[in-house]
């Protein structure tokens, strides 16, 4: 049996594969911040009432959580000191020196997690090339430890220029920390991200230092609460990009785990669109109550970025954030959600967000005391979603308080007009914001079909969908446990990088593959096999035209460097992965690699395959229409929808636009002209057609 | 005829216009070659309506080039090259006059037409890695000095490329390769831009840009002009002296009247120096930059920049004067002055609105050096360091520290500078105590210590001809609100001799370069300080004991 868990702020997600028999189960507690583990055990708890021994037929479990980013947005990891060649302890608080908005004379950038006072400097020197041009006075150490145990810390990061290329010094330093203070937790630059560019490195090195003793005395408890349930099997921890991790990477490079959560769901979007059979170019489409998140995936994969940045201050705006470059899901945050305020800005336009009412006083219509006009009420207004319907009836929405909201607001505007706005510019926000997103990328929106989840993330899915000219939207089964199910459809993964710098005309294919082969065995020594799954390796380099700043990531085969005559080749590889990148090729520019990277990966030997629907016996789809209700849409104004339960659709179901349909976590909503089939796996599958 | 936009609508197209520059931008940063636009993020696109006025500019652009496109944009149109425009034809210039003040930006231009007539212009501008001429000299005589300059003329003739201009940059450029692809990433850029203008026509169901164009202007102009008349009606002058400046034994005065009349304000700058023969002079179109620049912070600095957030604000510069140099003043390193400019005019407004103004910066102007060299097996390197030091503080905060202000430029790390070039650095750390203390201190500066390697793998060939530029010519990094000034200037040491900033210097192996850059101004007395933010800035060394106790009063319990 295979056991997936996502830890959300709310609630922690189950879901149990049966690979046997093929049965799917899920199950959702409440979350317990504190000790998340005893959330865990209480599900485990639920999920045993059938089979007291399920917990000692679980194989592998894999498990995502929020506690890296919580703990570095909340900066609540532990107390941490960096050390760093002479001369460069202010370089983590430096940054790119840049200010990520030109016109904001009193902007602020988050403080570093270790302040100045806790910055340390050794004596030592280590040139881009790797030689060493001053060595390492370990006699300063003692002097620095005595002041971390004054000041009890206990976890430190280490930072010397250059040791991408020589990591000599800060092996050193850890070495001499084993022996002389074998309590303190040393994280080396060198081993979270062996890669140039300082500053990057410094702040992820230190992010990882910050969060570890947290991470690791979470896992600790973890399998030993596990233990004591007689788990026999494997503990995985959901990574930021794709793949999943054992339990000891993710104690010793935690900042691999900061996106769990949300990487699982994008995993689990891909999946449901492979299961539907559908383009494996798509885009991900999460909305909840105060932000949407968006990632596309492409060829099956979704994109990933080592430019990633925590708790930005402004969600829009690139530096603003702590910077951590580890590999992560290349997920546009955008700061409208359900809960986004609508007002009047200075020039007399409509905007909306970017505060938000939160969960807490929440939407005017929750009845809490929220008066702002938001998102959600307007999506109320305007009949997405209904009053009485709410989370499967178990909160009433006040309709009149939405109205009044609409009411106060001060535009002179009919109340339809105003809500309508809300919404479409909600939709336009997050539309905005994804082309821009795509374009940096270089993907046209149109060709992509959109997963839609989250609790908002159906009901704006089509105006969305609409802007982008994206003519496919899906809309997941068990989208309240996306996450969980993601991290079973993942496979488990570890990479690992080194610098390779060559021009390819001038490339010594023997240094290649020795360094290829070296990777290889470093990231299989932290994969060891194991029953349930076969062992695939995968390679990739960092390919740029001299000069330019961009490189691409190539996938390589052994061919590519197992014989002389292959050096074509590698041109033509990084070429292909260019054109299609850049739609250009430059005929006369030399070309360089820039790092190799080597993934090894574990893949279930048994998929499994997602509940089936019953076709329709008997009967039409309208033994699942519940109603109809007024629903409006921009340019058409108000037009008459059904509304239909979700739970009693079947498989090959057609519904014709307009539409709404209902589940407990969501309300899927389409306009006319669009179509909607029940795949059997329990997908809705919606074809946006023009309007008539 | 015509159509009436409402709030809703307006909102929405006027996004996809701000859109459509940003993924203009994107396309631009993908495919070009040069860390100019990566790093230094020293270009704009634009889009203009059909009479040329502004509509959009990017977001993430140079200040230096806020208020010049619009001008650019009606210098092309008036242009004779421009009275028959079609499909696909691309204009272009770099004269310093006509567009962005310097030869080595390049701006590229073209309509967009729907069915036959045009509807919109877009344009993007980019400083290239080279121009030609001198490197990076502060002592050009004039602009034919400075490198190759392209009169405006059509790059593109209905879509087919004019190979003799081509040619011509190829031929007058160092590293061509790079100039040409980033100037073809420049037309791929407008491209973009002119192909989302149409959609997003299509979307709005607008036959011409008139009736959004008229809206984003109006509203914008009213919320300026608002913003204007909230101040008080006053007229107020400053002025700075710079001494030292090379090529002048005199003094060189840049100063301004600020009138406010009603919902307009004229920045009058007569009482500045006239012209100097070297190349620190400023056109006018750079001048109104700096002026739009300091207005927009600091009275509407989320508003999107277009022409009627430009169009009450009025400048006025002396003809032949340093801030409206005329032809053939040389201009290349205009930034020493132009950076000045915000400084000066908050120093004019400063009694009107204190609150939103900052205290000056030891980061102004930027000061950077070019360091260029050859190996002996054929390569060759130029490489960039900033020297940045610290913003100088606001009313509610301290400044930032070591930062770029009033340019917005990104470093290049330093790892990736030594594997680039023969440089190694001995320390690039804050400089504490250089900032001006204040009950909010100033942003700290900047200290670097660089050598050229003795022991390289490749060995050089000559030596390498270093170019430092930055000082403030001894103005100083003034306190604002009873805080007090930073208390040092800018210094290079060059082998233990403190060298002009400025001066070109020629670097052997084992030579040394030490640099020195202020922190910010402070903001507020002093002795105003709260404990804890004393108590902060001694455990992390940011202040003396001694400045704890004599500036700050403060006393260890």
């Amino acid at each position: 049996m295979r056991l997936g868990c996502d830890i959300g702020g709310t609630f922690t997600d189950f879901v149990l594969i049966d690979d046997r028999s093929g049965s799917l189960r899920l199950e959702k507690v409440p979350t317990t911040p504190a000790d998340p583990e005893l959330g865990i055990l209480n599900g485990l708890g639920l999920l045993s009432q059938d089979n007291p021994d399920f917990v000692k037929e679980i194989g592998v479990f894999v498990h995502g959580t929020t506690l890296v980013i919580n703990a570095l947005i909340e900066r609540k990891g532990h107390p941490t000191a960096l050390l760093t060649t002479r001369g460069f302890r202010d370089i983590l608080e430096m940054r790119n020196e840049l200010r990520y908005d030109i016109y904001d004379l009193q902007l602020e950038f988050p403080p570093p997690l270790v302040p100045r006072h806790l910055r340390f400097e050794v004596p030592e020197r280590v040139a881009a090339d790797g030689s060493v041009l001053e060595d390492l006075e370990e006699a300063t150490l003692p002097a620095i430890l005595a002041l971390l145990r004054s000041k009890d810390i206990r976890t430190i990061a280490v930072v010397l220029l250059h040791s991408y290329a020589n990591a000599v010094h800060e092996k050193s330093i850890r070495d001499w920390f084993a022996r002389h203070a074998p309590d303190v937790s040393v994280s080396l630059s060198s081993d979270v991200l062996p890669r140039m560019r300082e500053f990057g490195r410094a702040s992820t090195t230190v992010a990882t230092a910050y969060v570890r003793p947290k991470v690791e005395a979470y896992l600790n408890r973890l399998q030993q609460a596990l233990c004591e349930r007689k788990f026999c099997g494997a503990l995985y921890i959901m990574q930021s990009a794709t793949g999943v991790i054992g339990a000891e990477i993710a104690k010793s490079q935690p900042a691999r785990i900061i996106e769990s959560g949300p990487a699982a769901g994008v995993a689990a979007a891909a999946w449901w669109s492979a299961q539907c059979g559908l383009e494996n170019n798509i885009l991900a489409f999460d909305m909840g109550g105060t932000t949407a998140k968006l990632c596309a995936v492409v060829g099956g994969k979704a994109l990933v970025t080592d430019e990633y940045e925590v708790g930005r201050l402004c969600h829009s705006k690139k530096g603003s954030g702590l910077q951590v470059n580890v590999p992560v899901l290349d997920l546009l945050e955008i700061g409208t959600g359900g809960g986004s305020i609508a007002h009047v800005s200075k020039l007399g336009l409509l905007k909306v967000g970017p505060s938000s009412a939160g969960a807490l006083p929440g939407p005017a219509c929750y009845g809490r005391g929220g008066s702002g006009l938001t998102v959600t009420d307007c999506d109320l207004l305007l009949g997405y979603i209904s009053a009485d319907n709410f989370l499967g009836g178990s909160m009433r929405l006040d309709r009149h308080a939405a109205e009044r909201a609409a009411n106060a607001f001060p535009l002179n505007m009919a109340v339809e007009d105003i809500a309508s706005g809300v919404h479409d510019i909600a939709n336009e926000d997050m539309a905005s914001a994804a082309r821009l997103h795509l374009a940096e990328r270089g993907l046209p929106g149109e060709n992509l079909a959109m997963v839609a989840f989250g609790g908002a993330g159906p009901v704006h899915a089509y105006g969305i969908a609409t802007k982008l000219g994206i003519n496919q939207i899906v809309v997941p089964p068990a989208a309240g446990v996306m996450s969980a199910l993601g991290m079973l459809t993942a496979n488990i993964a570890v990479d690992r990088e080194l610098p390779f710098k060559a021009l390819t005309s001038d490339i010594s294919f023997e240094l290649l593959g020795a360094t290829f082969a070296h990777l290889e065995k470093d990231a299989a020594a932290l994969l060891p096999p194991h029953g349930e799954y076969r062992r695939k390796v995968k390679f990739a380099a960092n390919f740029r035209y001299v000069g330019q700043g961009f490189s691409v990531l190539v996938a390589l085969t052994p061919e590519h460097w197992s014989d002389k005559t292959a050096a074509p080749s590698l041109r033509k590889a990084f070429e292909e992965a260019y054109r299609s990148k850049f739609g250009r090729l430059y005929e006369d520019v030399a070309i360089e690699i820039v790092d190799l990277r080597v993934t090894a990966e574990l893949v279930p030997e048994r998929t499994f395959q997602p509940l089936r629907l019953a076709k329709r016996e008997a009967g039409s789809v309208l033994d699942a229409w519940t109603g109809e209700r007024r629903i409006h849409f921009a340019g058409l104004g108000f037009v008459t929808a059904s509304v239909f339960d979700r739970y009693g659709l079947m498989a090959g179901d057609v519904i014709q636009g307009a539409a709404i349909v209902e589940e407990r976590e969501t309300t899927t909503v389409f306009g006319p002209g669009s179509m909607l089939t029940v795949h059997e796996n329990g997908s809705l599958i919606i074809a946006v057609g023009d309007r008539p | 005829m015509s159509v009436k936009l409402d709030p809703v609508q307006v909102e929405i197209l006027w996004k996809r216009m701000v859109a459509a520059v940003d993924e203009a931008v994107a396309t631009l940063v993908r495919v070009s070659f040069s860390s100019v636009i990566r790093d230094f993020h020293d270009y704009a696109c634009a889009i203009f309506d059909a009479d040329g006025r502004l509509l959009a500019q990017s977001t993430q652009s140079t200040p230096g080039l806020l208020g010049v496109l619009p001008f650019t944009v009606l210098n092309f149109l008036r242009h004779p090259q421009a009275q028959k425009l079609n499909p696909g034809d691309v204009l272009i210039t770099n004269d310093p006059w006509l567009a962005s003040g310097h030869l080595i930006d390049i701006t590229v231009a073209m309509p967009v037409f729907r069915a036959d007539s045009i509807v919109a212009y877009v344009l993007c501008t980019v400083h290239h890695v080279s121009i030609g001429g001198h490197v990076g000299s502060l002592y050009s005589r004039d602009v034919y000095e400075e490198g190759l300059r392209l009169p405006i003329l059509k790059l593109y003739e209905a879509g087919v490329p004019n190979e003799a201009i081509f040619s011509i940059i190829c031929d007058n450029v160092r590293e061509a390769d790079k100039v040409i692809g980033d100037l073809k990433a420049q037309v791929s850029a407008i491209s973009v831009a002119a192909t989302k203008v149409l959609k997003l026509m299509d979307y709005g169901g607008l036959a011409t840009l008139a009736p959004l164009s008229e809206e984003i202007i109006h509203r914008t102009e009213n919320a300026m002009s608002e913003a204007l008349r909230a101040l008080p009606e006053i007229r107020s002058t400053a002025s700075v002296s710079l001494n030292g400046v090379p090529g002048c034994d005199k003094p060189v005065t840049l100063a301004v009247t600020v009138e406010r009349r009603g919902g307009s304000i004229l920045l009058d700058f007569t009482g500045t120096s006239e012209q100097l023969p070297n190349a620190l002079n400023v056109v006018l179109n750079m001048t109104r930059s700096y002026c739009m620049f300091t207005l927009k912070c600091v009275l509407l600095p989320d508003v999107p920049s277009n022409a009627g957030l430009l169009s009450p604000i009025n400048v006025l510069a002396p003809e032949r004067s340093v801030l409206n140099a005329q032809f053939p003043a040389a201009n290349w390193a205009r930034s020493l002055i132009s950076h000045l400019i915000p400084e000066l005019i908050m120093k004019a407004i400063g009694d009107l609105m204190p609150e939103k103004l900052i205290a000056s910066s030891g980061a102004t102007p930027l000061c950077y050096g070019n360091f260029a060299g050859q190996y002996e097996d054929g390569g060759t390197f130029f490489a960039i360091v900033t020297f940045n030091g610290g913003m100088g503080a606001r009313r509610t905060r301290d400044g930032l520290n070591s930062i770029t202000y009033p340019g917005s430029v990104a470093n290049i790390p330093v790892e990736v500078i030594e594997s680039e070039s023969p440089l190694v650095f001995s320390c690039k750390e804050f400089a504490p105590h250089t900032a001006g203390p204040g009950r909010y201190r100033g942003g700290v500066g900047q200290k670097v210590v660089l050598r050229v390697a003795e022991n390289g793998r490749r060995r050089l060939k000559g030596s390498i001809r270093a170019s430092i530029r930055g000082s403030r010519y001894g103005l100083p990094v003034y306190g604002l609100a009873g805080g007090l000034a930073a208390g040092i200037e800018a210094t290079a040491v060059f082998n233990n001799e403190p060298i002009v900033l400025g001066t070109n210097i020629d670097m052997v192996p084992g030579d040394t370069l030490e640099i020195l850059v202020p922190g910010g101004g402070g903001y507020g007395p002093p002795l105003e300080r709260s404990r804890e933010d004393v108590e902060r800035d001694l455990r992390d060394a940011m202040i003396t004991v001694e400045a704890a106790e004599t500036i700050y009063d403060y006393r260890r319990t």
